[in-house]
């Protein structure tokens, strides 16, 4: 019985330290990868968060709504699956767990620290009350319509217009209404209220083309192109099908208010 | 001469005040704010003087997209920050909403009024679309390619 104990591997002990390893790093991956951030860079921030850990394989699969990491070590394998439960983009996030990643790849964070660090990065709320992003998001689809040619009227009417549509769009998402349906209520909104303000403007196109430009899914097309580059080609392929629709929604919405306005 | 050096400033100006509206929405960090607005600033400057040399828009936005992404490396390296959280909102303020909404707006009254004029106009401006897309996009990835060797870990 002794002689059993002393050449079998611990396998209790060492299962609860992979477990203790494995946790907090494919929980900052699929935070990063909820936020916005690009395949490749969470493939790598979980490689850099397990490599204190002297595995002898790590494996990670990245799902459109999950991720799935394998490691090895010492014989012993395990998996871990997390689910994504949605998609959006905060920058906060994606910076916290990169800088968390670098320091767990420089020095040996404790696993239990690390934990402790995920979890205060996945309770993080927004760095800039929902008015002041939507005032300064209004003010740069009033910038967008001066880059396009309008003056300084299109430019109030825009950021007014943009306003709305943004303030919609936070209302209708901390509801938790579908996505597509939270894109195309705030584009009809923002693009309603552009033709309505802009009724007399010599220049109205401007605002109506600049008062939408807050729903832009510039994140998930970008990330879409850099993951296909890469070789990821169904990550990709699925995210920019998400962005693709984001913009039948925004489209839809527009089209809403100009038949409603009847100018088609 | 003078009328450019105002329009550059203008746009100068206005990209920086995008780029850090898009930023504030998209939730980056306080210290990266500045930044963003340099990035924005730089990148539509470029492009404007791209374009004052008879640059065409495409070719001017992929010149523009890619010197915002290098440059998007000063930040990163001093920071320790992915490069998109400066490039994204940078380069946000030079999609193409013009011809987006011209494409849309023709093929809409295509719809109604069967020119084929109006038709070929709405495919025209969704390929100039398409095509700015395209070199904003690779612009922007380009530089993390060339430079970055694959690596495994952060």
């Amino acid at each position: 019985m002794d002689d059993a104990s002393q050449t079998q591997p611990d396998i209790p002990r060492e299962h609860a330290s992979l477990e203790k390893a494995l946790t907090p790093a494919i929980r900052a991956g699929a935070i990063m990868f909820a936020s916005g951030g690009e395949i490749d860079k969470v493939r790598r921030a979980i490689a850099s968060m397990l490599r204190g850990h002297a595995l002898d394989h790590i494996h990670i699969l990245v799902a459109h709504n999950a991720l799935m990491v394998t490691v090895v070590h010492h014989g012993e394998v395990m998996t871990q699956v997390q689910s994504i439960d949605g998609h959006g983009v905060d920058f906060n996030k994606i910076a916290a767990v990169y800088r968390l990643a670098k320091k767990a790849h420089r020095g040996n964070y404790p696993p239990d620290a690390l934990r402790a660090k995920v979890e205060a990065i996945r309770r993080m709320g927004r760095v800039y009350p929902r008015t002041l992003a939507a005032a300064c998001a209004a003010l740069a689809c009033g910038a967008f319509a001066v880059i396009f040619g309008g003056g300084p009227a299109a430019f109030l009417v825009t950021v007014l217009a943009a306003f709305l549509g943004c303030q919609t769009r936070f209302t209708l998402a901390g509801m938790r209404f579908n996505v597509v349906l939270v894109f195309g209520v705030s584009s009809f909104v923002a693009t309603y209220a552009a033709l309505v303000l802009s009724e007399f403007l010599p220049d109205r196109q401007y605002a109506e083309m600049a008062a939408v430009l807050f729903l832009i899914p510039g994140v998930p097309l970008i990330d879409a192109f850099e993951e296909i580059i890469r070789g990821y080609f169904t990550v990709g392929l699925t995210r920019a099908v998400m962005g693709l629709v984001m913009i039948l929604a925004l489209s839809a919405g527009m089209v809403l208010a100009l038949v409603l306005k009847g100018l088609w | 001469m003078p009328g450019l050096v105002a329009d550059v400033a203008v746009k100068a100006l206005l990209g920086a005040v995008a780029a850090t509206g898009f930023a504030m929405l998209f939730n980056a960090p306080r210290y990266t704010l500045v930044w963003c607005a340099a990035c924005g600033a730089l990148g539509l400057t470029l492009r404007t003087l791209a374009m004052a040399c008879g640059v065409g828009v495409e070719l001017a936005t992929l010149f523009a997209s890619t010197s915002v992404s290098s440059f998007s490396f000063w930040p990163h390296n001093r920071l320790t920050l992915p490069t998109h959280i400066f490039s994204i909102p940078g380069v946000i303020n030079m999609v193409p909403g013009v011809y987006a909404y011209q494409a849309m707006t023709g093929f809409l009254r295509f719809v109604q009024e069967k020119d084929q004029a109006i038709f070929l106009s709405a495919w025209h401006d969704l390929l100039t679309m398409t095509t700015i897309l395209m070199a904003l996009a690779f612009g922007l990835v380009l530089p993390s390619l060339c430079l970055r060797i694959e690596k495994k870990t952060l």
